[in-house]
């Protein structure tokens, strides 16, 4: 009978060279998976900024009520950039927050705060500060440039400048009193001798 | 032999096939010129920028406030004579390189364009390893014992 059996030489080296072929595919795949599981993923609403510990974006421009303000003029002092909406429910919702954070250092001087309108209406916007106080400066953004500079994607936002003017804090989504003034204590400590 | 079935026809048709194989590829990468108006240009640009909240949604197609900004300030800085990876950093600067759907070329990211390049190279290499091998491989012939073999098994059944 005809002897159909290969070469056992040859039986052998087949499968070897298959697993080294599955394996160095295997671990280029893996590689792959890794680079683009380790990409940051853009749908979490994080308080990530690439502005953190960067000299903070200008912020200047006419306010809501006709008058010209600048970030720049507040060195020195720490300030709390808030961009909202009149349309925005969260952005209601922080106001009181706001509110109390502008009375306690209104008076101490040592805080400022400015409002930054996004995807609003100048009307419209003044109306919501005239049916829910607040007398902080609040800049008029019809183009919404500041709001692109800070990478604010969804109001409310809320950054945070050092008195030495870099970005300290992002908050994406409603801020609270009680959050700021930890903040602020907390490098204040830091930076105390 | 045809002049069509040949050794030589078969190396030309192959080479062919990587010739259309790479030219496809390379107009894949590489687009074909820079558009031409200020729209063209903020659409293109604005195509290869993710929505900052809504999923995989280009900036191009989304219409929410956070992506209209974004075209508004794209437009601004073309007209300002921004290149558009220029203005791709301006916008990853900001809103941080996750906005980017066209990942980088360079750094430990850039594995993902070298990467199925590589695996597609050595799955080519594997196949035409495995067809020579199967080419070299001589047939056999069935032998007058095997007929007989194969005749009796049918007349047995």
């Amino acid at each position: 009978m005809t002897d159909l059996t290969t070469e056992p030489v040859e039986e052998e080296s087949k499968p070897r060279s298959a697993l080294v072929a599955s394996v160095v595919i295997a671990v280029l795949v893996a590689l792959l998976v890794l680079v683009l599981a380790t990409r940051d993923s853009s749908n979490e609403r994080s308080t990530q900024s690439p502005l953190l510990g960067k000299v903070a974006p200008t912020v200047a421009g006419t306010t809501i009520d006709g008058e010209e303000v600048s970030a720049t003029d507040l060195r020195g002092r720490w300030v709390v950039v808030n961009f909202f909406a009149s349309w925005c429910v969260p952005c209601l919702e922080e106001h009181p927050e706001l509110l109390a954070f502008d009375a306690a250092h209104r008076a101490e001087g040592d805080a400022a705060l400015v409002g930054v309108t996004f995807d609003d209406k100048t009307d419209d916007a003044r109306a919501f500060f005239e049916e829910h106080g607040g007398t902080w400066p609040v800049i008029d953004d019809p183009d919404n440039r500041i709001g692109v500079a800070f990478g604010v994607a969804q109001v409310p936002e809320t950054f945070v400048i050092a008195p030495d003017g870099t970005v300290v804090q992002r908050y994406a989504g409603g801020v609270t009193r009680a959050a700021l003034d930890e903040l602020i204590t907390s490098y204040e400590a830091a930076a105390a001798p | 032999m045809s002049r069509f079935t040949g050794p030589g026809f078969r190396r030309a048709s192959w080479i062919i096939i990587a010739a259309l194989i790479i030219v496809s590829l390379g107009r894949a990468a590489f687009d074909d010129g820079p558009p031409r108006t200020t729209e063209e240009q903020v659409e293109a640009i604005a195509s290869t920028l993710k929505c900052p909240i809504c999923g995989s949604q280009s900036v191009a197609d989304s219409d929410v406030a956070a992506s209209r900004a974004i075209r508004v300030e794209i437009a601004r800085l073309v007209e300002e004579g921004k290149t558009p990876s220029e203005v791709r950093a301006a916008i990853g600067a900001s809103f941080g390189e996750q906005v980017q759907l066209i990942p980088p070329a360079s750094g430990f990211a850039g594995l993902v364009w070298i990467l199925p390049v590589v695996v597609l190279i050595i799955a080519l290499g594997a196949v035409s390893a495995a067809l020579a091998r199967w080419r070299r491989t001589p047939l056999r012939a069935a032998t007058e014992e095997d007929r007989a073999i194969v005749e009796q098994a049918l007349h047995d059944r």
